[in-house]
């Protein structure tokens, strides 16, 4: 019988097993099990409400807000569809989604699919996070809007897949037209500040109007909203906001016009509240829905809400109003989907990835956003479908935004100019300088931005 | 063993043993040191290095540009606005969570019915995530759907537009600030207090001191290390706010209401222009550091 010795553990012994250990515990961590080989999780970073992202995650549609739920849909059919590839859904704000892609793009360990506005396409595709659609065949290109196209083309090749875009637009309050003996909602500017006037309202008599004739946000909080419409009005015009090469012009006669028609609602017709300087994001659907603004500029998207808050007969909707002799244009926003560099780059993800694009991108998107949240066309044929062309209001909205609508285009340092533009606008408004000045100061910022950079 | 040789044995055992004396207390601290290093120091030195360089997130390429952003930084004129309104927040904010909060920890540390839950009452705002706290004032004074402002007009018959002009919008913020922070100074001055011994109070009381003589000539300088150090982490936090300030003013009207802290974040996360955010981080800490040195020097004067 052999004597077993007890083994005495020493601090010295103690290091060096944990020395092996160590690394041999890491490197298990790296070794996927063979039931993650078959499948393909794809992680997708959207800038929707986090209800959406739990909605997905429980498959339950209880908590999706109304509005969202084509996604939810959306994806509900894509897991029925595709059940070998899992989807990981996070919830990012609109303002932070870009600068978290990029910064998560930086640290080596994007999400592989983002939805975005398209306004943030530039600084994706040229930073080199995104990778190249066109890398993937595809027959569906030429049934696409051509302009929706161009848009999610930088440098030649097709970045991002448009699933639909919204747009901003003139809402009224029938009911409150027709107590102030309106008829027809305005279609001119002089028009829109006549019947301003005949519905601003201090029913309270506190020395401030409870009810506001018309609305339009041109807050720093809510970011592009009021460069969105300062460019409707621009366009309306003939004029453009940006030239060939992407640089933003501020210090133009149509611009001038546009501050001076903002100033001139605010502190000479007195009919729109200067608290549209400062509103907060998306304010204007509470302000709308309380009956606080007769009339408004809302987007596309606000009409079923609406609807909901005032009933069908009192929400009307008309073309974004222009001067006298001018075309309306509506300021479209472009919601697109992208493929992370590193996931086009992944053979195990690359296809999968493509997969859930062209998801995205097909006509049951745009009937899902159609239906819930009065989403446009971004297919030319997609307009005359009986989606579009059975409800009156959807039928009025596709067709103003294949004729009417128009994406903002792709400006150099878009976020400084949406910065310095509002900030120009608020200190016209605000008496704090005079209008040429304020445009003046805002190019002469802008432009050496631009060159610094 | 000879002799010699056990001498020279022990020698070196004991040699062995001192090294190992001298080397353990580093040993113990060097995790510690590390994890600093790794979590604190490293990313500092890194921010440093970054304010030298051009990096933006909308290029692909950084370039080293040296005190290049320096420069363009002290010839933009809204980083001396932004110096104003961030001074005028943090002596505003500071004065009053500091006045408030110790007039607070004086009234709480006194045998008051209900005081426990006076204390605990205090804190909650501190204990608030600052975003809701600005989401929850911002519509407070909202024009159109506050209640704020609504029966400030019924009482006066004035609307006051808070967010519109840039000093009421700064008021508000230190108001806000006051609010949030003034039951944390409360209960770091209330710890200062209950330190304090209660003899003196007796002795002073013998010796005739009423009770404001016994404030001045004995609270209030025993209670200085304990104020220095609330106005340092409440200096630091108002330089540093960012949160607070974007959800209510946004930094508007026309970047009027910015500080320092939102003027970073903007540039490195709203511009992309992590290079020239990087540098505007570097003033913060210059800022931070100047105000800390500042009020050791004054406490230690007094």
């Amino acid at each position: 019988m052999t004597e077993t010795k007890p083994t005495t553990v020493t601090r010295r012994r103690f290091l060096v097993t944990a020395a092996g250990v160590v690394p041999a515990v890491t490197a298990m961590g790296t070794v996927r099990p063979a039931r993650a080989q078959r499948g393909v999780t794809l992680t997708v970073v959207v800038p929707e409400h986090w209800k959406v992202t739990e909605g997905i995650q429980q498959k339950s549609a209880t908590t999706v807000p109304p509005r969202r739920l084509w996604y939810f849909e959306r994806i509900m059919e894509w897991d029925k569809a595709f059940p070998e590839i899992k989807l990981e859904h996070q919830s990012v704000t609109w303002e932070q989604i870009a600068p978290k892609f990029i910064a998560a793009s930086l640290a080596g360990n994007p999400p592989d699919i983002i939805t975005v506005d398209g306004n943030e396409l530039p600084a994706l595709a040229t930073g080199g996070f995104l990778h190249p659609l066109n890398d993937f065949k595809y027959d569906q290109w030429p049934y696409f809007n051509k302009d929706i196209v161009d848009y999610c083309t930088i440098d030649g090749k097709i970045y991002a897949m448009s699933f639909y875009v919204g747009l901003w637009l003139y809402y009224v309050n029938q009911k409150l037209l027709k107590a102030a003996g309106i008829g027809q909602p305005a279609k001119t500017w002089p028009e829109v500040i006549s019947q301003a006037k005949l519905l601003t309202k201090d029913t309270r008599v506190l020395g401030r109007p409870d009810q506001w004739g018309f609305g339009m946000t041109m807050s720093g909080v809510a970011f592009q909203q009021g460069p969105s419409h300062l460019a409707q009005i621009v366009w309306s015009q003939g004029g453009d906001v940006a030239d060939a090469k992407g640089l933003a012009r501020i210090d133009t006669k149509e611009m001038a016009q546009a501050f001076q028609l903002v100033a001139d609602l605010v502190n000479t017709h007195k009919v729109m509240a200067r608290d549209v300087l400062t509103m907060p994001n998306n304010g204007m659907i509470d302000l709308f829905n309380t009956e606080r603004w007769a009339t408004g500029i809302l987007h596309s998207s606000f009409y079923p809400p609406a609807v909901q808050a005032l009933g069908k007969d009192a929400v009307g909707v008309a073309p974004f109003p222009v001067f006298p002799g001018g075309r309306s244009y509506g300021t479209v926003e472009v919601f697109i989907a992208s493929i992370s560099a590193r996931a086009g780059k992944d053979p195990g993800k690359r296809e999968a990835a493509w997969e859930l694009i062209k998801h995205f991108g097909a006509n049951e998107t745009l009937w899902a956003a159609a239906k819930h949240q009065f989403g446009m066309p971004v297919r030319k044929s997609a307009a005359g479908n009986a989606v579009y062309t059975q409800d009156p209001m959807l039928k009025f909205l596709s067709q103003y935004t294949v004729d009417h609508g128009r994406p903002i285009p792709h400006i150099k340092d878009v976020r400084f100019y949406f910065e310095v533009l509002l900030a120009a606008v608020a200190g016209a408004v605000l008496g704090r300088t005079t209008i040429p000045a304020a445009l003046q100061e805002a190019q002469r910022k802008y432009d050496e931005r631009v060159k610094r950079a | 063993m000879t002799g010699r040789t056990a001498v020279l044995t022990w020698t070196a055992r004991r040699g062995r043993e001192r090294r190992r004396r001298r080397l353990l207390p580093y040993a113990l601290v060097a995790p510690a040191v590390g994890l600093v290093g790794l979590i604190t120091v490293y990313p500092s030195l890194y921010v440093a290095y970054t304010a030298l360089t051009d990096w933006s997130l909308q290029r692909a390429s950084v370039g080293f540009v040296g005190l290049g952003n320096f420069g363009i930084l002290v010839r933009d004129p809204l980083l001396w606005r932004v110096l104003l309104n961030t001074l005028g927040f943090l002596v505003g904010s500071l004065a009053g969570a500091i006045g408030l909060g110790l007039l607070l920890a004086l009234l709480l540390n006194r045998r008051l019915p209900g005081r426990a839950v006076f204390r605990s009452v205090a804190i909650v705002p501190f204990t608030i995530s600052a975003v809701v706290v600005g989401v929850m004032w911002r519509w407070i004074v909202d024009p159109d759907l506050g209640i704020g402002n609504y029966t400030i007009a019924l009482a006066t018959g004035v609307w006051i537009p808070f967010l519109l002009n840039e000093q009421l919008a700064l008021g508000l913020l230190v108001l806000v600030e006051v609010w949030r922070t003034a039951g944390y100074a409360m209960v770091l001055l209330l710890a200062g207090l209950q330190g304090i011994d209660p003899g003196l109070y007796e002795a002073a009381a013998i010796d005739g001191a009423d009770g404001r003589r016994r404030l001045r000539h004995i609270t209030l300088p025993l209670l200085v290390p304990t104020i220095l150090v609330t106005m340092v982490l409440l200096s630091i936090q108002a330089v540093n706010l960012v949160d607070l300030i974007l959800v209510i003013t946004g930094g508007g009207p026309a970047r009027l209401t910015e500080t320092i802290g939102v003027y970073m974040w903007k540039e490195s996360f709203v511009f992309f222009n992590i290079g020239y955010g990087a540098a505007v981080a570097i003033v913060m800490f210059a800022l931070n550091l100047t105000l800390t040195l500042l009020y050791f020097a004054v406490f230690r004067r007094d």
